[in-house]
């Protein structure tokens, strides 16, 4: 009676079950099933002898094995390309995006390194920085390029270094010493900024060259005196210089690295600016001190005209900064002006080694008090026989220079690269 | 600290280490594809298409001690493509099976024919069909296994497997009768 309302389990779950692959509770299930159903005991007895009987195929037919293997490895060795013995992940080509990352973190650092704070007046406009210069000196006009200190009679006696074409070739040169040099400056500065926005620093510097050079034998007293050319260059052109607010030379001479060290962060910059002149009188006063203290400099790193000249090429440093000074006197100062000689010539040769430093430069280096001053700025207190000079290196090649002249006790401040 | 290798050393090391692996897996690669496709020939030229499939993929396998399932399935793939694309499976090598020395020659031909029906049974099913069916029950590998090899699931094995008994023990049926 009971089988009448039996349930079968299907075919395929016999099959499975006679080779074990049900779950328990199936297996119970059918094992439950199969103790009352003959017909099912039959169909799992039919599904256990064939697989008996298909495990009978397993025989493998009699091979030469060792052929076999020998002819596999012949035609791997053939067909499967060698691994190529690993290299170095960082040899392999850069993605599009490692690439971009890279790029936008050297712009990041070129951003940071701009707008340090010694820079800070570079990016202020031009107009509150003219003012603020004319605040921190009302007295005295700004004389471009130069912190003449103390105006003196006094004449340098050393040519321009126009009859070195090597030096000029090698490393165009913007002084911003003098009003003729500064006119002819800022005019390639208006065209410059007013030409294609593409121009390279390289063309630039390559142009102040020419204008440095062409103004070299022209006489300072017919350069007219330019006005302040932070007022006058536009904004957004790069390329303006702009020196440290000027606050007078007591302050400099009372801290002399804090000084080099804001004119050398002045750097960076394309052309330079006219620095605030100095208050004169006070830098009069404190010319001697600023002489004896630039005569204890221990070492030269700045040579002169006639010895860059006569140095050999492969004595020749990587950067040679050669050009002149001129002088001229401020409007503001009429009567100390009359004091001051129409013109003064200094022409300096600096030589710098910037990326890698030779023998001899460490040598000058280890006898030389070298102040690491931040930012990566380094100031080299140098003498220069009689005129004391300072040099501040930056590490991308700028450098701001600063000669006293020990006869008349000018201190000038010059930013080339 | 391990020196580095030269070049010709790698080369040297990567051909043994080459041998070697083919050396271990070729008769179990063998079986498998010899199961499916039936017939030694081209269960010589699917060993070597296997390996060299496997060797020019070698990089993709992470993990060194499931190297025998994955160059299992490369072959039992590799001799499905094969029946797949030629529409054939022949078992013509049944003349080439070890005698056993303890059955006489009547048994012998008996032998032979239950195998040769059996083949010829084996024919009815679908690829995936026999092949689990001779994976599960000739070669003896669990059900999981098979399915790792035929790259589907385990449930799915099992209704290939049930399937493949189901009709197999009809066609053995029809003979009895």
């Amino acid at each position: 009676m009971s089988l009448l309302f039996i349930r079968h389990p299907r075919e395929t779950d016999l099959a499975l079950f006679a080779g074990g692959e049900l779950g328990p509770l199936s297996r119970w299930r059918i094992e439950r099933h199969l103790q009352a159903c003959g017909e099912c005991q039959e169909a799992v007895a039919g599904f256990f002898h064939l697989q008996s009987e298909l495990s009978g195929l397993a025989d493998l037919p009699l091979l030469d094995w060792n052929a076999l293997a020998n002819s596999i490895e012949a035609r791997v060795r053939v067909e499967v390309p060698r691994e190529e013995p690993a290299s170095p992940r960082w040899l392999h080509r850069p993605s599009v995006w490692q690439v971009g990352l890279a790029s936008a973190t050297l712009l990041c650092a070129i951003a940071i390194v701009r707008q340090w704070p010694g820079d800070q007046e570079d990016s202020a406009s031009p107009v509150a920085l003219s003012q603020a210069r004319e605040a921190s000196s009302p007295s005295t006009p700004r004389s471009p390029g130069v912190d003449r200190v103390e105006p003196s009679g006094a004449e340098s006696a050393v040519p321009p270094d126009a009859d070195q074409p090597d030096a000029l070739a090698e490393a165009p040169l913007v002084f911003r010493d003098g009003a003729a040099e500064e006119g002819l400056n800022r005019e390639a500065e208006a065209d410059l900024a007013t030409s294609a926005s593409g121009s390279s620093r390289q063309q630039q510097q390559a142009q102040f060259a020419d204008a440095n050079a062409s103004r070299a034998n022209a006489p300072p007293s017919q350069t007219p005196r330019a006005p302040d050319i932070s007022a006058q260059t536009p904004p957004g052109a790069e390329g303006v210089r702009k020196a440290p607010a000027q606050k007078g030379a007591e302050e400099r001479l009372e801290s002399e690295d804090r000084l080099t060290a804001a004119s050398a962060l002045s750097l960076g910059q394309d052309v330079a600016e006219p620095a605030a002149g100095g208050d004169r009188a006070r830098g009069a006063e404190e010319a001697p001190a600023e002489a004896q203290r630039r005569a204890a400099g221990p070492t030269a790193v700045l040579r002169t005209a006639d010895e860059s000249a006569s140095s050999s090429r492969a004595d020749r440093p990587a950067v040679v900064v050669t050009g002149a000074l001129n002088e001229s006197p401020a409007p503001a100062k009429k009567a100390e002006a009359q004091e001051t000689p129409p013109g003064r010539r200094v022409a300096l040769a600096a030589e710098y080694r910037a990326p890698a430093r030779d023998a001899r430069q460490e040598a000058e280096l280890e006898n030389t008090a070298v102040w690491p001053l931040q930012r990566g700025f380094t100031m080299l207190p140098a003498a220069l026989d009689d005129p004391g000079v300072d040099v501040a290196v930056a590490a991308d090649g700028w450098i701001s220079i600063r000669t006293i002249d020990s006869r008349t006790g000018t201190i000038t401040i010059t930013d080339v690269y | 600290m391990e020196a580095e290798r030269s070049p010709a050393l790698e080369t040297r090391a990567s051909v043994s280490t080459d041998a070697e692996f083919i050396e271990l897996h070729m008769r179990r690669v063998f079986r498998l594809i010899y199961r499916v496709v039936g017939n030694v020939p081209d269960a010589q030229d699917l060993t070597q298409e296997a390996f060299i499939k496997a060797l020019s993929r070698r990089a993709q396998l992470k993990d060194p001690e499931k190297a025998a399932h994955w160059l299992g399935r490369i072959a039992v793939n590799t001799a499905l493509d094969f029946v797949r694309r030629h529409k054939r499976i022949t078992f013509e090598e049944i003349e080439k099976a070890p005698e056993r020395s303890s059955e006489s020659p009547e048994q012998a031909v008996l032998r032979h024919e239950q195998r040769a029906y059996m083949e010829d049974g084996l024919r009815l099913l679908s690829e995936r069909e026999r092949a689990a069916l001779i994976l599960r029950d000739v070669e003896g590998l669990p059900a999981s296994e098979v399915a790792q090899h035929l790259n589907c699931s385990p449930a799915t094995v099992r209704s290939h497997i049930a399937n493949a008994r189901v009709k197999f023990r009809r066609y053995m049926k029809g003979r009895k009768s």
